[in-house]
């Protein structure tokens, strides 16, 4: 039998489109499977993520319209020898070009969505993020860890950093002094740095 | 009788005050201040149960404790605290009629913990029972409970509130060795002419602190609450996660059952 002849396929153009749909369905996948854990993940590691899929959205847009010529005039159709009565169902997906139902709902939905939203108010959104990052702090109670007259003459605060308790004071362990109150047992002198007389209480 | 659920954590001294800094953030509130007294008392005359074949004996005995709130007689001045005099007073065993102390007369509380559920848990899981003494003399309660005092021990650190759980920081300590001669229990709470104080000293010499994140439901039997707590707290050790790190403790280390066999 005569092989097909494939000269006029443009290979390159679908290829580049499948290449960049695989990346975008693997996004959305991992973003999906973020979102549905227990716990979730950390805002910046969800915005990288969000961003990473943006990045490949663009990248698809333009390959899409780059090639868009070539792929505008192509018009796909079964070879002869395709089983086109036992495959029907499968030929018949391949071949559609309206979108499933589903999923013209999805797009109509997106554009209704986006009939109200002007992005070009920038200033607008701007302002309403400000205010919503100052109704996010009065939430909270913010504090320094200097005076504000230390800071005035300019003194350097101390370096506090985020060392998680790597650090070994040679304390007792929670346990022993848990059982120092639950069963009056005194932890056994191990203690790096001799007790303190602690008198009358003072901060 | 509620039930407590309960994690726990150490901090070195230095990370305190950085720890305390977030932790104000994070719960949005100045932490209180936490200082009590707590008496452990024991049965004077444990019961021994005999052991013997088909006999099932499941009695156990529980230290009691009474733990009293010394917050209000802190004073506040220029940012340091100082405790009023006699505030601390430790507790006079040894002189026979301490049901006339002055110790007698402060607002205690009882508490009575149980060992807390075997099995792997993600929480300490503890059934606690507590009252307050509205009226009489707590001590002479206990002493014709058949109880008598066995140690004593002080807690002082900052609690803070975030949702529903109870974060407390604190350290104990412990009545310093060769204090006992003080006679502390006829000095008047307050009296001008008090001039000696209970020496206290802490339990850990290297200044650790102790982390206590809880929270109590109601009933054991609320199951669905039990579950809403434990997933909270473990939420809050994820927050946490780089501050301090929360854990288990041995589960035997809250044993209070009196040991005689």
């Amino acid at each position: 039998m005569e092989s097909p002849d494939i000269s006029a396929v443009p290979v390159e153009a679908l290829e580049q489109l499948r290449l960049r749909l695989t990346q975008v369905t693997h996004s959305l996948g991992k973003l999906q499977a973020q979102l549905h854990q227990p716990s979730l993940p950390s805002w910046p590691s969800l915005q990288s993520q969000f961003i990473i899929l943006l990045t490949q959205l663009i990248s698809l847009s333009q390959t899409l319209s780059l090639h868009s010529d070539i792929l505008q005039q192509t018009v796909a159709y079964p070879l002869p020898n395709f089983p086109s009565r036992t495959e029907e169902g499968l030929l018949t997906t391949l071949l559609r070009k309206k979108p499933l139902p589903e999923v013209e709902k999805w797009v109509n939905n997106g554009h209704e969505l986006a009939q109200g939203i002007k992005v070009k108010d920038v200033e607008d959104f701007c302002s309403w993020a400000a205010e919503v990052v100052r109704d996010i702090r009065d939430n909270h109670m913010w504090f320094g860890f200097s005076t504000q007259r230390e800071l005035d003459d300019g003194a350097v605060a101390e370096e506090y950093t985020l060392k998680a308790a790597e650090e070994d004071d040679g304390g007792i362990p929670v346990d022993k002094v848990l059982q120092f109150m639950y069963q009056g047992r005194e932890p056994s002198a191990q203690q790096v740095i001799p007790p303190r007389p602690f008198n009358a209480m003072r901060n | 009788m509620i039930q407590q659920l309960s994690l726990y954590s150490h901090l070195p001294d230095t990370q305190l005050k950085m720890v305390l800094h977030t932790l104000v953030a994070i719960c949005g509130m100045r932490p209180d201040d936490i200082l009590e007294h707590s008496l452990v008392w024991k049965p004077t005359n444990p019961f021994v149960p005999v052991l013997s074949a088909g006999q099932v004996n499941q009695i156990e005995q529980y230290g009691i404790t009474m733990t009293h709130d010394l917050n209000h007689m802190i004073s506040h001045s220029r940012g340091a605290i100082t405790l009023k005099n006699g505030a601390v007073k430790k507790f006079d065993a040894g002189r026979g009629n301490y049901c006339e102390s002055k110790l007698a007369e402060r607002q205690w509380g009882i508490t009575i913990f149980e060992v807390p559920e075997a099995g792997k848990r993600k929480v300490v899981s503890q059934s606690i029972s507590k009252a307050k003494i509205k009226e009489g003399n707590p001590f002479e309660f206990a002493e014709r409970l058949g109880y008598s005092f066995a140690y004593e021990y002080w807690t002082k650190g900052y609690k803070l509130i975030h949702g529903n759980a109870i974060i407390r920081i604190f350290r104990v300590y412990k009545l310093k060795k060769g204090a006992e001669s003080i006679e502390e229990d006829i000095m008047e709470v307050d009296g001008p002419e008090t001039t000696a104080e209970t020496e206290l000293e802490l339990l850990d010499g290297s200044k650790r602190w102790i982390i206590k994140v809880y929270i109590n439901v109601s009933q054991i039997t609320d199951l669905e609450g039990l579950h809403r707590a434990t997933s909270e707290l473990e939420k809050i050790k994820v927050e946490v996660n780089g501050l301090f790190e929360l854990s288990l403790p041995v589960g035997s280390s809250f044993d209070t059952r009196i040991r005689n066999r």
